[in-house]
């Protein structure tokens, strides 16, 4: 039996696990695990998630276990939460036994889901036309398009070497600032501030902010306090970089 | 012209599902609510009641949406948000406050979080009246 219980806690911490680290929202973390455990436990459950932790306790057979994991990156992988979510309606369904499940989780969390080189030109599709939504041109969103690209696959590649989330975030407000200055220094084409702005996109705080605000407005204070820090960390860390961006294509 | 707009906009949605990496069938799903959700926030004429009217006809989309295809409202939720969503505004309070225009960047910043609760306040509105039947 007591083998049973950690395998289970391990199930439920990885899965709350993978969620928090594909960015979905705390309260949607929380009842996913405590779902799971209804349907595969009988006895009391709580679950603790923020941005950076997940504790899981449960109260079964007269005893308490309890267990609590570190999350210590965090993007977005919309691919991950869906599959996270089907596995736990199989097993409310009671299709799975433990042990599947686990396995089924262990693949979701080691494979990456999009192949990287679509990933890079949607982001580039996407930075050309929001440009053009902010009221740039044609050229517009071919540079956005461009600078976008090139900024993202160079963020992907820092991302790996080292996992820092402020120096990716800083390179990724100074090489579309760069980038944008020298394309308008060269062609004397397009509107700077446009394509800057357009070439950021992936990056902007927004989503971010608009989830913290959430967070906060259901009751997840810590949570949603934590993740408003980081949406106001990550906002500067591109300013400052922007800026420097600027300045230094000027310079050039 | 706002059609045009509607279309650029689910373009961006499109895009930023497959940059989010999820399957073309639920990013497709995600570029015509977020079409639709960007349309309304044109079309409406006062700024403020725009964000809130947008987001919720958003979060309601999202929803019936998550219904239908069987995945978790926030995929699309993610997607359509992210046209609406002021977060170059967020940047530019910074890059303000950085150039020292402190007026500007008050100013940007002020309009900035009173829009960004207001579309929060919409989707949590929403989710909580979906709230005992929702898809977890």
């Amino acid at each position: 039996m007591k083998n049973n219980i950690d395998q289970l806690l391990e199930l439920l911490l990885k899965a709350g696990q993978i969620l928090l680290e594909s960015g979905a929202e705390t309260y949607r973390a929380e009842t996913t695990v405590a779902h799971m455990y209804s349907s595969l436990g009988n006895g009391k459950i709580d679950v603790f998630a923020l941005a950076t932790t997940i504790t899981v306790s449960i109260y079964q057979d007269g005893r308490h276990y309890s267990f609590t994991k570190r999350i210590r990156k965090r993007d977005i992988d919309l691919n991950k939460i869906e599959q996270v979510n089907a596995v736990s309606r199989q097993i409310s369904r009671l299709e799975l036994d433990v042990s599947t499940a686990m396995d089924m989780l262990n693949k979701i969390d080691s494979k990456t889901s999009q192949k990287k080189p679509s990933v890079i030109y949607a982001s580039g599709v996407a930075a050309g036309m929001f440009a053009v939504l902010m009221g740039g041109g044609i050229l517009d969103f071919f540079m956005a398009g461009l600078c976008c690209s090139i900024a993202l696959f160079t963020s992907t590649f820092i991302k790996e070497t080292m996992v820092h989330s402020f120096i990716v975030r800083f390179s990724g407000g100074f090489l579309p600032a760069f980038l944008s200055t020298i394309v308008h220094h060269f062609t004397l084409a397009g509107n700077v501030e446009v394509i800057a702005l357009g070439a950021m996109l992936p990056l902007f705080p927004g989503i971010a902010m608009v989830n913290a605000i959430r967070d906060t407005i259901n009751g997840d204070l810590v949570s949603g306090v934590a993740r408003v820090a980081e949406a106001l960390i990550s906002a500067l860390s591109l300013a400052l970089g922007a800026l420097i961006g600027f300045s230094v294509g000027v310079f050039l | 012209m706002n059609y045009i707009y509607m279309l650029v906009a689910g373009c961006i949605s499109f895009c930023v599902g497959i940059m989010l990496k999820t399957r073309v069938k639920i990013a497709l799903c995600g570029s015509f609510v977020g079409g639709l959700c960007y349309f309304t926030f044109i079309s409406v004429p006062y700024e403020k009641p725009a964000y809130f009217i947008s987001a919720l006809l958003l979060a309601v989309l999202s929803e019936i949406m998550a219904k239908l295809v069987k995945a978790p409202s926030t995929l699309f939720l993610i997607m359509g948000v992210y046209v609406l969503v002021p977060g170059a505004q967020i940047y530019q309070t910074f890059l303000n406050i950085i150039n020292g225009s402190y007026n500007i960047a008050l100013n940007i910043g002020a309009t900035t979080f009173v829009n960004l609760s207001l579309i929060a306040a919409a989707i949590a509105l929403v989710s909580a009246a979906f709230g005992k039947t929702q898809n977890i």
